[in-house]
């Protein structure tokens, strides 16, 4: 089993190295780089994931967190670009850590394409809230991260990184094969976005302020309750 | 209906795709990428009469036309120019960047919609459980947790409209806080009662040893038979962009738009590649007619 | 030497003082059928999960456990001989698709696919699942996904099959065809089958020995028969199933005869004691109940939830009137859920009107409407935003000035739940979880309630309060609404009954009436005089017009 996963790693190390020969042929397919970057990272996290032996309530606690993400959209319907999708993933990360945060967000964007329908924005839907949780667990034990601000300033700033990893494609896409042209253009696609980014942080902000101590609370009980704490426990009875 | 494609080895199909994806992005040929295009239609029209692509319709027409313009308003660069508006010089070298942009965007989208009809959540689900078993248990979870979610959030949101506590009507604050809070009672709810769900599992052996993944779908001599077409035919147009070819220089000097004779051969192979799904019907129902 | 041998179990949980198993020994034989019941709480749950060691609670166990004579530990392998169903149908189900559900389990133990495939055919052979295999998990019936989870537990081939409370969320049709695809088992295949179960009705027949539990030890046990005739001396009215009941308080207890538990042996007993019934007049309270006011009118209501999908209510027309007690009753999908939404203005009638008090309900305020009108539903759980069953009432109160703190605390207080104001909600056991919501909506002071449900899951003891509380507000000018597709509850306490079927409410009557014109959609012991006297529906009424038996 664990050869089978070296054997993948090295596979998926491979590819890294062909895309990057490829690329240095093709100095400015960006885009095309881009996506391959995206994915080869995507999946050498899920060849790391598979090495560890995760129980049933772990893989169901990931779930559920993913699952809740993903429709968590859905009372908000009436209110654009307000949605705590990135909140929950947040919270994930605060209280289970960095990787269950970045798996957490990794699933919640993949599975609700498949729900929804795939796009070419799949990866970078996934890298990006995989890195939200990511850096929520991360970032938690940090002592500016105990305090209100250090969490504000957090949720602010993810509601702006979200909207530009998700404007990178986009971008890379206008910009062609042969690279950036003019960095100009830039500006009206950002100040486009910029609106729904501010209501974005806005909102991560708003919930953070109102419902994060509670749900730091709410998740922390779940994980006493579903023995993640004392992970040597397992072998008691 | 495109069904002989569908019926294929789910991992033919995602190469398949995949391919078409990649190739997309690496041309930079306006006929190239109209003709891929055109194609692209034509196999969406050939499977559900484009019904799939006529909701994802004013998505494309919009992004499309974003990046047509895009290009040319902020970019003078270029000899040739159509004309100038506000003192600011349109060319045509400009507008041709664009519209490959668009172009390339427009098609990449095209292949997506089709990938969503063929590539259901179960083949791509068995493709992950043959290499991340793990991680497809999860995402089977997943799937399985969504639609269980969405309903219990119709009965939450019933429950508290009943006590007073909505989601419309009342200022940004009150609603975003009500609907964070039927969120929490998802939460709480939710997470009380995955537990059974983990001790269903566990009361199923899960963990209790390595897991065996069953196979919904068997690779068929006819799907090796299509990996090695659509490899070769892939490798072709590859081959073919690593040398040059199907890429129109723009910059300093735009070369002309008609394709060299070796670059309708690389275009053909591309071309060939992307109409598989429609090969294989036809194929199929020739030899179908044959047989009867 | 038995298959499951209990000796002086002890268990105690982790955080708790005081043991939830106690000295608890218990003997099942292979192949036997039995069935553990007992109010909430009690330990069913803890004891079978304590047979199944990959499910086996954390906390202190003393005593042994042997399986064929050997202890629980050192039998590890025959804890895959053991299959568990748990009694929520939805949460078991770990997939989307019923096929990747089935073989869930056996891809766990790492079969390959053609030993895969040969069970599903065989088991989906058996239980006649084939039009299933493809559907989504989601899409099935809560009888349709117990019945998937007791097949991909089947497929792991166990020799003891443990459910706890398996029927408990179903609708009694589901229940009785779950029950029946038991006893096949038990007796085609010889499985040993022990379950926990609250509705006694239909399993006393059908169990070889039923085991009564109460706070951690075994109460009473043995065969059917025997253990109801104890149950009688020890005061432990509440389950006994309604003809046994009806023929014990009819006879002498000391008659060595078998107690009739079905229908069929409880006529032939009828028969042969050549019982003579007295003709009673009609019900006068009924009669005067019926001149009450209307509060709430619906006319010509249709409703769908997607133009795409077909209509939930239809041409449908109903009324409610003042200090009624209007018991809805239909299959499932038949609408009833609905109906009682729109009554709350949960959801609005694509056409037709529904009004309240003569006014639209449409030009009600939401929140008048909802000081109007208390809504529990099936799951009183989703009802609780708050950690605490106090912090939620004094929210209500707060919210609704319509009654004082202190009047709270002593609606706690009436409710029994006083000592449990501190608690979580979601610990509470299903009985108490009602009654602190009820106390929640009636610090609204409402007009009506509207309840889905009220009696699904609930032990019988926990019922008859709820009975109580339902009978107390109606007394007190109340008027009651509610969905069940508990027969033997709805006759016993509504004061009108409506049927409804395909969108409509098809029939509708005060109980007597109602259920005496129907064949399958009764009480026991109605089904019992059918025929001698339709019009008999409970066992106390049945006692009142037969008089006792002293042979």
């Amino acid at each position: 089993m664990r050869c089978h996963q070296r054997m993948k790693m090295i596979a998926l190390l491979l590819m890294l190295v062909l895309l990057v020969v490829l690329s240095i042929h093709w100095m400015t397919h960006y885009l095309w780089l881009s996506f391959g970057v995206v994915i080869t990272a995507v999946l050498v996290f899920l060849v790391r994931f598979e090495t560890k032996v995760i129980e049933a309530r772990e893989i169901v606690l990931l779930a559920v967190l993913a699952a809740i993400a993903a429709v968590s959209r859905i009372p908000f319907a009436s209110i654009p670009s307000v949605q705590p999708t990135t909140f929950v993933i947040m919270m994930a990360g605060f209280v289970f850590g960095a990787e269950s945060g970045l798996i957490v967000g990794i699933v919640a964007a993949l599975a609700s394409n498949m729900v929804l329908g795939q796009g070419p924005w799949t990866p970078w839907q996934m890298l990006a809230w995989g890195l939200v949780g990511l850096t929520a667990g991360l970032l938690r034990k940090r002592s500016f991260m105990k305090k209100t601000w250090g969490k504000v300033l957090f949720a602010l700033a993810w509601g702006f990184l979200f909207g530009w990893i998700m404007n990178i494609w986009g971008l890379l896409a206008f910009a062609g094969a042969d690279g950036f042209t003019d960095l100009t253009i830039f500006i009206p696609y950002f100040l486009g976005s910029a609106v729904f980014d501010m209501m974005h942080a806005v909102s991560n902000v708003f919930f953070f302020l109102v419902f994060g101590g509670l749900w730091l609370n709410i998740l922390q009980r779940f994980k006493t309750k579903y023995g993640l704490l004392d992970k040597c426990k397992g072998d008691s009875s | 209906m495109i069904q002989r494609f569908q019926a294929f080895h789910p991992a033919v199909c995602f190469f398949y795709y995949a391919g078409s994806v990649t190739v997309l992005m690496l041309l930079q040929h306006p006929v190239a990428l109209l003709a891929a295009l055109l194609l692209i239609v034509v196999i969406n029209a050939v499977h559900d009469r484009c019904k799939g692509l006529r909701q994802w319709l004013v998505m494309i027409i919009v992004t499309g036309f974003f990046l047509l313009i895009l290009n040319p308003l902020f970019n003078e660069r270029g000899q040739h120019v159509l004309f100038v508006l506000f003192d600011h010089r349109i060319t045509l070298e400009a507008v041709i960047k664009g519209g490959m942009s668009a172009l390339t965007i427009i098609a990449v989208f095209a292949v997506f919609v089709s990938y969503n009809e063929v590539m259901t959540p179960n083949k791509l689900l068995y493709l992950f459980a043959k290499f991340f078993p793990q991680f497809a248990v999860l995402l089977m979870l997943t799937l399985r947790f969504i639609p269980l979610m969405k309903r219990r959030l119709a009965d939450i949101s019933a429950v508290q409209q009943s006590k007073g506590v909505y989601v419309s009507g009342g200022n940004w604050r009150e609603r975003a806080k009500n609907g964070l809070l039927y969120v929490q009672v998802l939460l709480t709810y939710s997470l009380e009662e995955a537990i059974q769900t983990a001790d269903s599992m566990k009361a199923r052996e899960y963990g209790s040893s390595t897991r065996s993944t069953y196979e919904h779908f068997r690779m068929k001599g006819i799907d090796i038979i299509a990996f090695l077409l659509l490899g070769f035919f892939l490798a072709v147009s590859i081959a073919g962009r690593m040398q040059g070819h199907l890429y129109l220089t723009v910059y300093p000097v735009m070369d002309s738009l008609t394709l060299t004779g070796t670059e309708t051969v690389y275009l053909t192979a591309f071309l060939i590649y992307l109409s598989f799904p429609l090969l294989a019907e036809g194929g199929g129902m020739i030899r179908w007619r044959l047989l009867k | 030497m038995a298959l499951i041998e209990i000796n002086d179990v002890t268990f105690t949980y982790p955080q708790s003082s005081v043991p939830a198993l106690e000295q608890l020994s218990l003997r099942v034989e292979k192949g036997q059928f039995v069935v553990l019941f007992g109010p909430s709480g009690c330990g069913k749950s803890t004891l079978l999960r304590i047979l199944k060691n990959e499910i086996s609670p954390h906390g202190q166990l003393s005593g042994e456990v042997l399986f064929n004579g050997r202890s629980a530990g050192a039998a590890t392998d025959f804890s895959r001989e053991i299959g568990f169903v748990f009694q929520d149908p939805e949460n078991q189900v770990v997939a989307d698709e019923v096929l990747h559900e089935l073989v869930f389990g056996l891809e766990n133990i790492g079969l390959s696919t053609n030993d895969m495939r040969n069970r599903v055919a065989e088991i989906v052979d058996f239980m006649g699942a084939e039009p299933l295999l493809h559907r989504k998990t989601h899409d099935l019936s809560g009888g349709q996904k117990q019945q998937l989870n007791l097949a991909s537990v089947l497929l792991m081939q166990p020799g003891v099959l443990l459910l706890d409370e398996p029927t408990a969320q179903l609708d009694p049709v589901s229940a009785r065809e779950f029950l029946d695809m038991l006893v096949r088992l038990n007796e085609e295949f010889g499985m040993t089958i022990i379950m926990a179960e609250h509705r006694l009705d239909e399993v006393m027949a059908v169990a070889d020995r039923v085991v009564m539990m109460g706070n951690g030890r075994v109460l009473l046990e043995g065969a059917p028969s025997n253990v109801i005739r104890q149950m009688r001396t020890a005061g432990e009215r509440s389950y006994i199933p309604a003809i046994p009941s009806f023929y014990l308080q009819i006879t002498n207890a000391s008659q060595e005869i078998d107690i009739p538990l079905t229908v069929k042996t409880g006529r032939n007993w009828l028969q042969a004691a050549g019982m003579t019934i007295t003709n009673m007049p009609e019900s006068v309270a009924v009669k005067a109940k019926s001149q009450a006011k209307e509060i709430i009118k619906g006319k010509n209501l249709f409703f769908q939830y997607d133009t795409k999908e077909r209509a939930v209510l239809k041409e449908l027309d109903f009324s409610l009137s003042q200090g009624e007690l209007y018991a809805l009753l239909g299959g499932n999908g038949s609408g009833k859920s609905t109906l009682l939404q729109l009554v709350c203005g949960l959801q609005k009638a694509q056409r037709g009107k529904m009004s309240l008090h003569g006014k639209p309900l449409k030009s009600w305020k939401r929140q008048e409407l909802a000081k109007t009108i208390g809504y529990l539903p099936q799951n009183p759980k989703l009802f609780f935003l708050h950690d605490t069953v106090e912090k939620e009432l004094m929210h209500a109160v707060g919210q609704w000035q319509a009654i004082g703190r202190s009047e709270a605390e002593s609606l706690l207080e009436a409710l029994g739940i006083g000592d449990l104001r501190q608690k979580h909600p979601y610990d509470l056991s299903g009985g108490e979880l009602q009654k602190a919501a009820l106390a929640c909506l009636l610090a609204r002071k409402p007009e009506i309630l509207v309840l889905d449900e009220p009696t699904k899951g609930l032990d019988p003891v926990s019922k008859g309060q709820l009975a109580e509380m339902l009978a107390d507000l109606q007394q007190r000018g109340m008027t009651v609404m509610m969905a069940s597709h508990d027969v033997e509850f709805v006759a016993k306490h509504a004061t009108k009954c409506g049927m409804m079927f395909a969108g409509k409410i098809t029939a509708e009557a005060v109980p007597a009436a109602f259920f005496s014109g129907n064949f399958f959609y009764t009480t026991m012991i109605q089904r019992l005089f059918r025929g001698t006297a339709d019009n008999i529906l409970t066992t106390e009424e049945a006692v009142r017009r037969c008089g006792v038996i002293s042979e």
